[in-house]
């Protein structure tokens, strides 16, 4: 009854799918994967690396395309990759020649094909918008078998179905998009510390946009006076003056090897209330109250997190939730409310990321819309159901929504109301996979793909 | 499906107004419940249970004979049908009947029998292959400690309840890494509707401990709970108890 199948999970950990997991190396190896699947369809995956279901398909196929070759033209700055190509081999490429990926996020272990799956946004949302605004082309295998060539004029609906689509118009072949030039393989960064929330918001909201790159770290377990207090990091990508001293040119740039957590880890202990709230005062206090013109590697800057492999195995076996959402500029209470919600739980919180989002795009799917985007990353524990249903009736009343790349337990009434394109996405889906061929656990858990009568 | 937190979004419950059932599946509603299914005979009280669950939660009623062999799977492909998957499946209906009704009319007897015992197997096995195509899910099948050891003044209870479990356990192994879970819950004598007006054998226990029993159960994984534990012990010796001691045994 079971045989081939295979536990797969996303980067949480919770809710892990038995499915039938299957590489492919060749679009020709993809047609005769295709050719077997059954009632229960097939979901791409990239290299797993969001959070809760969206990469997974319990009881059907999960595919795997593993062709990672790309072309780079060093004149241009320009990118035609195969989906299964990773941002990591890109960058290790590009920034030896001057360039740099428009958009990465706090992670380089992803995939094109993920990347634009998820429509992913960077610390510079605010200035260049989400990785679709830079992609020109989109190559995908349709439910048919066919191959449809998609960009802003020819299939444009289709184009922006897929940008942000988690996959469910078809498996995306190969992508070209444009790149971002660059001086240095340094950035140069300015880092501010707040005592309390409202003086951190209200610097972003002033300082933000005088940078191409702005984050913000919240520590989730102040509470009172102190709640919302965080590290403002503000970058640019360093000029050729500024590193000059320092003899760091782009050709410097290797991507930084790592250590690795193994999986008896996760087994054996998690992170926990009294590691979090260490952890926690020790990053805010060594922050600097101001420091300018720093000077630091990409990778530290960028992809903190990557410097330890499998670092979700430290949440434990239940897992983990990393929960983000969007809500108006005008909602900052919302942003308050939510801190408040996690910090009164006392949960094991670590990673709590705080950003001004700029506009968004012509993507049905796409999350980023104006506003604040709040993340935090919370163990799986027996109360944490409710905490989430509060917050996500929190951002819903607000007019947010939540990020479906990240998303493990939202209701698919929340979802309705934060996406009002999503009828629209789902006649142009409908037109192209009649016969619901694209299926993972994110879609049937949020019905995304509901048959149209049930949305009319 | 599952939400990342463990909780399930869609739930089925046949005897839709069984005491049991019922109390059983309220433990497992949350706030990422969002739809209810209840089969039951009498949908008029199926719509007023329907009413007391939180008002973001789709409450089917379905009208369900189980006499009807064929109700039962009807219904379990018919929640296949939409692409949302079901996550747990609670089979709860049953009658107790009076063993000397059972003597009187033979015919009683035997349709026990379907309602006890063919027609939760005939939902289990359209259950099981339906959860084995999604590659998850979770059963709950009432038992009775009447069906351990078969008591000769509870005969007809005693044997379909006693089919009904080695059914479920045998199907249970069958199913043995497929991501479908069967837990099979052996209460002994509960108060409630179904015993009313009974003298309460000893160990006797209620719906709530019952289904808080269940539910840790489940959540643990384990195949069998017996409600309250010392029964298992209990039965332990009845099971090798000598016959000529047992057959003298009443309740
Ligand atoms: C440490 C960390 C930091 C992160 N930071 C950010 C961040 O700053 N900003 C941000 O936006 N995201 C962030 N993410 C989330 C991550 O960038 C996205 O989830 C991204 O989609 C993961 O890419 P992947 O290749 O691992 O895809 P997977 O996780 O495997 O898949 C993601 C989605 O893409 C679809 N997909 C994958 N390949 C294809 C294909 N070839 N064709 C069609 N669909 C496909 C899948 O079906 C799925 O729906 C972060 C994740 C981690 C672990």
């Amino acid at each position: 009854m079971s045989s081939g199948f295979t536990q797969v999970s996303g980067w949480g950990q919770t809710s892990p799918a038995r499915t039938f997991l299957r590489d492919a190396q060749s679009v020709k190896e993809l047609h005769n994967v295709l050719t077997s699947v059954g009632r229960r369809g097939a979901i791409a995956r990239g290299l797993g690396r969001s959070y809760g279901d969206a990469a997974q398909n319990s009881g059907g196929s999960t595919i795997r395309f593993t062709d990672r070759s790309f072309s780079f033209d060093a004149d241009r700055g320009v990118v035609t990759a195969s989906a299964g190509a990773t941002f990591d081999d890109i960058m290790t490429q590009i920034i030896p020649h001057g360039w740099f990926v428009p958009v990465t996020a706090g992670t380089r272990q992803i995939t094109v094909g993920g990347a634009i799956a998820a429509d992913v946004h960077g610390k510079n949302h605010h200035h260049d918008g989400s990785f679709g605004n830079f992609v020109h082309s989109i190559s995908l295998l349709l439910a048919s078998g066919d191959v449809a060539e998609l960009d802003r004029s020819s299939h444009h609906d289709l184009f922006f179905a897929t940008i942000g689509g988690m996959g469910l118009t078809g498996v995306i072949l190969s992508a070209t998009f444009d790149l971002l030039q660059v001086s240095s393989a340094m950035m140069s960064v300015r880092t501010e510390r707040h005592g309390d929330i409202d003086s951190l918001m209200e610097s972003m909201l002033r300082n933000d946009s005088a940078f191409r790159y702005s984050v913000a770290w919240v520590d989730g377990t102040a509470t009172g006076k102190h709640l919302g207090r965080g590290v403002i990091t503000h970058g640019d990508h360093a000029s050729s003056d500024e590193v000059r001293s320092n003899h760091k040119r782009p050709s410097d740039y290797r991507s930084p090897t790592t250590i690795d957590i193994p999986p008896f880890v996760g087994a054996a202990r998690s992170v926990r209330r009294s590691t979090s709230l260490l952890f926690s005062e020790l990053w805010y206090r060594k922050a600097p109250k101001l420091r300018e013109g720093q000077l630091v590697s990409i990778p530290s800057f960028f992809h903190p997190l990557d410097g330890v492999g499998h670092w979700n195995r430290l949440y434990g076996k239940n897992g983990f939730v990393q929960h983000q959402c969007v809500v108006p500029l005008d909602r900052d209470d919302v942003i308050r409310s939510i801190l408040q919600r996690v910090s009164s739980d006392r949960p094991a919180n670590v990673v709590n990321v705080l950003k001004r989002f700029g506009e968004g795009n012509d993507a049905h799917l796409s999350f980023p819309q104006p506003g604040w985007t709040l993340t935090v990353d919370l163990p799986v524990t027996s109360q944490l159901s409710t905490t989430l249903a509060d917050i996500d009736e929190m951002v819903s009343s607000a007019g947010g929504r939540h990020y479906l790349a990240k998303d493990a337990t939202t209701g698919s009434h929340s979802i309705r109301g934060g996406y009002p394109r999503l009828g629209e996405w789902q006649h142009i889906r409908h037109r192209v996979d009649p016969d619901q061929r694209w299926q993972s656990d994110l879609s049937r858990r949020l019905n995304l793909c509901a048959t149209l009568k049930e949305t009319e | 499906m599952k939400s990342g937190t463990g909780e399930l979004q869609t739930i089925a419950l046949f005897g839709g107004t069984s005491e049991i059932g019922l109390t059983i599946l309220r433990t497992f509603v949350g706030p990422s419940t969002e739809r209810i299914v209840l089969a039951c005979r009498d949908t008029v009280s199926g719509q007023t249970v329907a009413d007391t669950f939180a008002e973001h939660i789709t409450v089917d009623v379905i009208e369900w004979e189980a006499r009807d062999l064929a109700a039962g799977p009807n219904i379990i492909s018919m929640l296949g049908d939409d692409n949302r998957d079901v996550d747990l499946v609670i089979i709860a209906a049953a009658t107790l009947g009076e063993q000397s009704a059972f003597d009187a009319d033979p015919v009683l007897a035997g349709e026990a029998v379907v309602i006890n015992t063919a027609s939760p197997i005939a939902t289990l096995s359209a259950t099981a292959s339906q959860m084995t195509a999604q590659g998850h899910g979770n059963i709950i099948v009432l038992s009775s400690v009447a069906g351990v050891r078969v008591r000769s003044d509870n005969r007809v209870y005693g044997a379909s309840k006693s089919g009904l479990d080695s059914y479920a356990l045998a199907l249970a192994n069958e199913l043995d890494d497929t991501g479908v879970e069967i837990t099979v819950v052996r209460p002994g004598f509960v108060h409630g509707r179904m015993t009313d007006g009974m003298k309460p054998a000893p160990f006797a226990t209620d719906p709530a401990t019952v289904a808080s029993a269940t539910h840790n159960a489940v959540a643990a994984g384990r195949r069998v709970v017996w409600v309250p534990r010392v029964l298992q012990l209990v039965f332990a010796v009845f099971r090798i108890l000598p016959n000529s001691i047992w057959r003298r045994i009443r309740r």
